[in-house]
Order: structure tokens, then sequence, then C-alpha cells
């Protein structure tokens, strides 16, 4: 058995993809901490990432 | 002139600048590397007219954005993962006014960073995601006096209560499943299980977990995988890395 059996080796998802680079799951959280300068921590809201990214892949909506 | 920053993609150990540099990161700018005691920082420089902060606010709202942003991210820390056995990545735009401060916020997390290397160290993040195999209910009994409408009701209420015992069931199943492969991995992180429109599959997600395998345990780990795929028969088991340690190196302190 090796890892080629097993996995799937396409190119990630893009839901895949923010669920890890924004740190939570993409679905449940709102927002991402963006670390501005030293200290300065910019809350911006994904919301309307999030729908976009439902509009795009879903077959009808 | 235009004003600049330093976006951070990783902090690993024996980062060969070599191999590195010349790979382009977002925004277009080459890839290079920062030497901070005996850490090296994977960064490029970006424009703040893209990057800023009410920049970010802008683009991060258009999804085109996200996404080339979220690939280019992604490309970069694989080719840096690739060549280090030990790599902490940062999360998607984290932006900082100067390589001055990137060494300077390495020095602060210094002991954190080497504390998730060493966590990372000769491991791999592995997707694993359960769906629930759409099963069709077997159809009640009929009594002879199916056609009443006390009849219907009943063989209703009895459709509706089983279905909901089965989803609670298949929840309870699919967590079962989970402690079954946690022992094969060194560490674990369980995501929200995707919307059904996202993943665009008829079956609903009982589980989306994220697995830290050794990397000489991979093949355990597989074999684990097809152990459940046998014992589990009403779960489909998607795999899917590797994966550069995303869940397992992100520093949540400010």
């Amino acid at each position: 058995m090796t890892a080629e059996t097993v996995a799937v080796a396409t190119e990630p998802s893009l839901v895949d993809l923010l669920d890890r680079l924004l740190g939570k799951g993409v679905v449940l959280s709102g927002d991402v901490v963006i670390s501005l300068a030293e200290v300065d921590l910019v809350r911006v809201q994904l919301s309307a990432v999030i729908q976009s990214v439902r509009k795009e892949l879903s077959p009808h909506d | 002139m235009t004003e600049t920053g330093t976006y951070l993609y990783a902090v690993g150990r024996h980062l060969d600048d070599e191999v590195l540099s010349g790979l382009e990161g977002v925004g277009g700018a080459a890839v290079r590397t920062l030497g901070h005691r005996d850490l090296i920082a994977v960064v490029s420089t970006v424009e703040l007219d893209d990057f800023g902060e009410s920049a970010l606010r802008r683009n991060l709202e258009n999804l085109d954005w996200v996404e080339i942003t979220a690939r280019r991210h992604d490309e970069v820390v694989r080719r840096a993962a690739a060549i280090t056995t030990a790599l902490a990545p940062f999360r998607l735009v984290t932006i900082y006014r100067s390589d001055d401060a990137v060494r300077d916020r390495i020095e602060t997390l210094y002991d954190d960073l080497v504390l998730a290397l060493d966590r990372v160290d000769r491991r791999s993040e592995w997707s694993v995601k359960v769906f629930s195999r759409a099963r069709s209910m077997p159809p009640a009994p009929v009594a002879a006096d199916a056609a009443s409408g006390v009849a219907y009701l009943e063989r209703r209420r009895a459709e509706i209560r089983g279905r909901q015992e089965a989803a609670v069931d298949q929840q309870s199943l699919a967590d079962q499943l989970f402690w079954d492969l946690v022992p094969a991995a060194a560490a674990s992180r369980r995501l929200a299980p995707q919307d059904q429109r996202l993943t665009a599959r008829r079956e609903a997600m009982a589980l989306n977990v994220t697995f830290l395998v050794d990397d000489d345990r991979c093949t355990e780990f597989f074999e684990r995988v097809d152990e459940l795929r046998r014992n589990y028969p009403s779960f489909d088991i998607e795999v899917n890395g590797p994966w550069p340690p995303y869940s397992f190196a992100v520093l949540d302190k400010p």
C-alpha cells in the first residue's frame, strides 16, 4: 500500500485550502485575523467570500 | 514611490535560499529568505496598494483575488516544505512593514516557533473526509388498513423518527471512526464539516478531520484507513495529501 493508491493527487479545492490557510474551518468562521505591522490586528469579514464560493460551486442557487 | 511591506509565508529550518529564490510570490515579486538565529523566514515584498489594510479589506471580498493569492501562497509553502523537514506555515496574508519587523516578530515568537517546528518535524498533514453514503430507508411495513389516514400518519411519523435515529447513529458512528484513526497519527484536528453546496456531493459530510502523520508511519496510516473502509461500509472515506502542516504549525498568539 503506497500513498498514491489511497490519496487523491489532484489540485486541492479552494475550500480545503482556505480551511487551512485561514486557520479555522472556513464555513464556520466569520473572519480572519490579519497581522499588519508589529502589533496591529485587523479583522476582516470573510462572509462575502464564503458566499461567493458557495455561489460559484453550487449548480443552482 | 509605492509603499511596500514584507509578506511572510513560513518559517523553517535549513531552507536553501537558492531553491526558493526565483520563485514568484503573491503579487508577482520574487520570493526571498531572511535568516534570524537558526531560523529562516520565507518572504516576498508586496505593495501596500494591494496588500495594505484597506486594500485587503477590498481584495478579500473578491473571490478571484483570494483564490489566486491562496494558490500562490500554497505553492510557495509547498516548495519550501519540499526542501526541509521542519516548516511552520503562516496564515494567508500575514504582512509586516519591513524585513526588520519580520525579524523582530521571529525573535518575539522564537520559543513558540521552535516548539511548533519540533512538533511538525518529519511529519505531514493528511486530510480525511468521511461522507455518509445515501441510504434509502427500508419501506415501513404496510398495514392492512394502510389507506386510512391514521395509518398513513403513523407510518410517516415512524419514517421521520427512523431517519432522525439513522442520522444520530451515523454521527456517533463517524465519531467512532475518528477515534479508531487517532492512534495512527501524531495529532489530529477536527474542522467544520463542509457545506454540501461546497463539496458538490450528494452525500453529507460526516467528518472533516486533518491528521498530522509521521512521514515514516504513512503506510501504517493508510492501512488503517483501508481497514476502516472495510469496517464502516456505510461511509465513503476520502484521503487527500500530503499537505504542508498548515493546521499544526499555526501560531494563534497575536
